[in-house]
């Protein structure tokens, strides 16, 4: 496989570790459970994903069973044409820290995309790729074929963060382009109003969206650093403030705080899943929480 | 109450307390540019947080003016300069004048007046504790402790203590006039405390005039005006007797209260003691006579006395009587009849005594006249009984 700027051999080999559990994963939750109408025959046999509660008994392979004591289920291809939708925000704010060590919240978020991007078409799913900021600036239909993974981790090499943020106009404008409901992972700094938010996200749980919000900071946005007595520039509006961090840490960090427990709160009476992460955190966390969830 | 610099050389230095004001503009001005992912999130952190914060930065930047220019101004070394009570711990100079005169030695209750005044001024010494103090007495000449205000505040103390009223009238505005001057060159607070009994007699015509600055505290130790009788004079007739010529002292007292008074006056002179009482209307006067015989010639010490009173200092005078032995007649030399004969008077009578040299005191008697000159004529017998020899005259002594 030819090298990819966000696409590690390292994640690629650990991400093959999680393939059993991932089939779980693909094929339990991000399928929503969906059944092919059809049944044995004509359809190509792809793999095994172990048995969970509901599914059709018949489908178990009892040789398997027989083998490992544990229950499995033959699976075609039409079953498992699952579709993740990977929403990444580019908005000028995801390039911060600018000119730091850290990863930026688009490097970070652009790895965690590339490796789940990766990690769906591996298993012959599909999947779509949305970068947008104040609109949708690019659209990837789903897709799970090896080209699509190769445009898709290029289009991701050569994004650039762009300038303001809407969350909202974007899902509201990405509606019509998702045509089958899967999983909707949205990479975001989420600095738009929680209650606005997921009035834009509504339509997409109603349609059986499963929703996967992941939260993107850098550490120094969770705790102001201590630089002294500064002049901050909006990295989207150029807007400029001077203030002492130390002055306004502590209700900074409530703010954020009262901010994320809005988010959650909202998000686990939609039973959506939400995620803070810090970017200094491995984003293979983010796979653990895609497997638990 | 002004203000005084002691270093006014050094008073550019409070410029620098506008440091402060201009580290604050100028680091506003220019801080370092953070590109940040949300400003909005910030400055509704800030709109909530001004309410709190704005005071504190307010309050920093004016104890940071206010420390820079307390900096300055001790090297500027400011100094309030008043007339009232200065602070607690500021320097102060005092000076206590204290009345030594005779009227001072009027008995109040178990002291004296002075002792009153005494303890006055030691409790003032001790309560105030002046950085600097003297003690000026009002005697007929007065006179201070130091000759400037000190420290020693023991050494006062411990004169007054010691020191007596005198039977002397007292000099006010000279002990006034010293007290001025040695608080003139002090700093800092000054004060001129007077101690009397002020009698109006003494003080009725008395107005200083003090300088600004100076804080006048009087303390008057007279509590009551007691009666009192005093010896006012005494004196012989003649001044200067001789041996054995009757001499008459006369003393005159007066009452200086407003009821009768009757008293002893009590003459002791040449060993002799006599005695007579006086009787005195309310702020009368008397005189007494004593006859006195010299027994001997030379100084005759002569002392009036009354009874004891409130004011013992005038209860008594003293006098000396010179006692002649004879009458010096000076008689220059001349050839006279007459001048033959009062030569042989004076030699005749043992009181009288001839002296070529007059001196004061003695009677000099001019030279006779010479005789008028021989002329064939007889003398005419009425020319002796024309024209007496003028009369002796006494020289003034």
């Amino acid at each position: 496989m030819p090298a990819y700027k966000y696409l590690d051999p390292a994640d690629i080999r650990r991400l093959k570790n999680y393939e059993f559990g991932a089939k779980s994963m693909v094929e339990g939750y991000l399928s929503g459970r969906h059944r092919s109408r059809q049944r044995g025959s004509s359809i190509e046999f792809h793999e095994f994903r172990q048995y969970v509660q509901g599914d059709d008994p018949a489908k178990v392979d009892w040789r398997v069973f027989a083998r490992n004591d544990k229950l499995f289920l033959r699976t075609f291809e039409q079953e498992t044409n699952l579709e993740c939708h990977i929403f990444l925000d580019c908005s000028a704010s995801m390039a911060f820290p600018e000119n730091s060590s850290r990863l930026s919240k688009i490097e970070y978020a652009s790895f965690f995309a590339a490796s789940l991007a990766w990690w769906v078409t591996s298993k012959n799913d599909r999947v779509s790729l949305t970068l947008f900021d104040d609109g949708i600036r690019k659209f990837i239909p789903p897709g799970s074929t090896r080209t699509h993974l190769h445009d898709l981790l290029t289009i991701l090499e050569n994004n650039r963060a762009g300038s303001g943020t809407s969350i909202t106009e974007t899902l509201q404008r990405a509606q019509p382009l998702l045509k089958r409901k899967g999983t909707l992972v949205i990479l975001s700094d989420f600095y738009d109003d929680p209650v606005t938010l997921f009035k834009s996200l509504n339509p997409y749980l109603h349609r059986g969206f499963k929703l996967h919000l992941f939260h993107l900071l850098d550490p120094s946005e969770i705790n102001l650093e201590d630089r002294g007595l500064s002049r901050f520039v909006d990295m989207e509006s150029a807007e400029t403030l001077t203030a002492h961090p130390n002055s306004i840490r502590q209700a900074w960090n409530d703010e954020i705080l009262q901010h994320t427990r809005a988010l959650r709160s909202l998000a686990a009476s939609r039973h959506a899943d939400y995620t803070l992460c810090s970017t200094t955190d491995s984003y293979f966390t983010l796979f653990d929480r895609l497997r638990t969830h | 109450m002004s203000l005084f610099l002691q270093n006014p050389a050094l008073l550019a230095l409070l410029a620098l307390a506008g440091l402060p004001a201009l580290v604050h503009l100028l680091s506003r001005a220019r801080p370092p540019e953070y590109r940040f992912s949300n400003v909005g999130f910030l400055k509704k952190v800030i709109s909530r947080t001004a309410r709190f914060r704005r005071p504190k930065d307010w309050l920093l930047l004016a104890l940071r003016t206010l420390a820079i220019a307390a900096i300055a101004a001790a090297f500027i070394s400011p100094l309030l300069v008043s007339n009232r009570p200065g602070l607690p711990g500021g320097k102060s100079t005092a000076v206590i004048v204290i009345d030594r005169s005779a009227s001072m030695a009027a008995r109040e209750g178990a002291g004296s007046r002075f002792d009153a005044a005494s303890t006055q001024a030691t409790q003032f010494l001790e309560s105030s504790k002046p950085t600097a103090a003297n003690i000026v007495w009002i005697d007929a000449q007065p006179s201070a402790a130091f000759p400037e205000p000190g420290p020693n505040l023991t050494f006062l103390t411990d004169l007054l203590k010691t020191s007596k009223p005198r039977p002397e009238a007292g000099s006010l505005n000279a002990a006034i006039d010293l007290a001025l001057r040695q608080l003139a060159p002090a700093q800092g607070h000054r004060q001129l405390i007077i101690i009397s009994d002020f009698q109006s007699s003494a003080w009725r015509d008395f107005s200083p005039t003090l300088p600004s600055g100076v804080e006048l505290i009087t303390r008057n130790v007279a509590t009551s005006s007691p009666p009192n009788i005093a010896l006012t004079r005494l004196l012989a007739q003649p001044s200067t007797p001789v041996v054995g010529q009757e001499t008459t002292l006369l003393a005159t007292l007066r009452n200086f209260s407003p009821d009768p008074v009757r008293t002893q006056l009590t003459l002791d002179a040449d060993g002799s003691r006599q005695s007579q009482p006086i009787d005195l209307p309310p702020w009368g006067e008397a005189e007494t006579a004593f006859p006195l015989k010299p027994a001997s010639p030379g100084n005759l010490p002569v002392t009036a006395s009354i009874d004891a009173d409130s004011f013992p200092g005038d209860n008594s005078r003293h006098t000396v009587v010179l006692v002649r032995d004879a009458i010096r007649i000076s008689l220059p030399e001349a050839e006279s009849p007459t001048h033959t004969v009062l030569t042989k008077i004076i030699a005749a009578l043992p009181w009288l005594e001839r002296t070529t040299t007059p001196n004061p005191g003695d009677i000099h008697l001019p030279a006779p006249a010479p005789p008028p000159a021989k002329s064939s004529a007889s003398p005419n017998p009425a020319s002796l009984s024309s024209s007496p020899p003028p009369l002796p005259q006494t020289s003034s002594a």
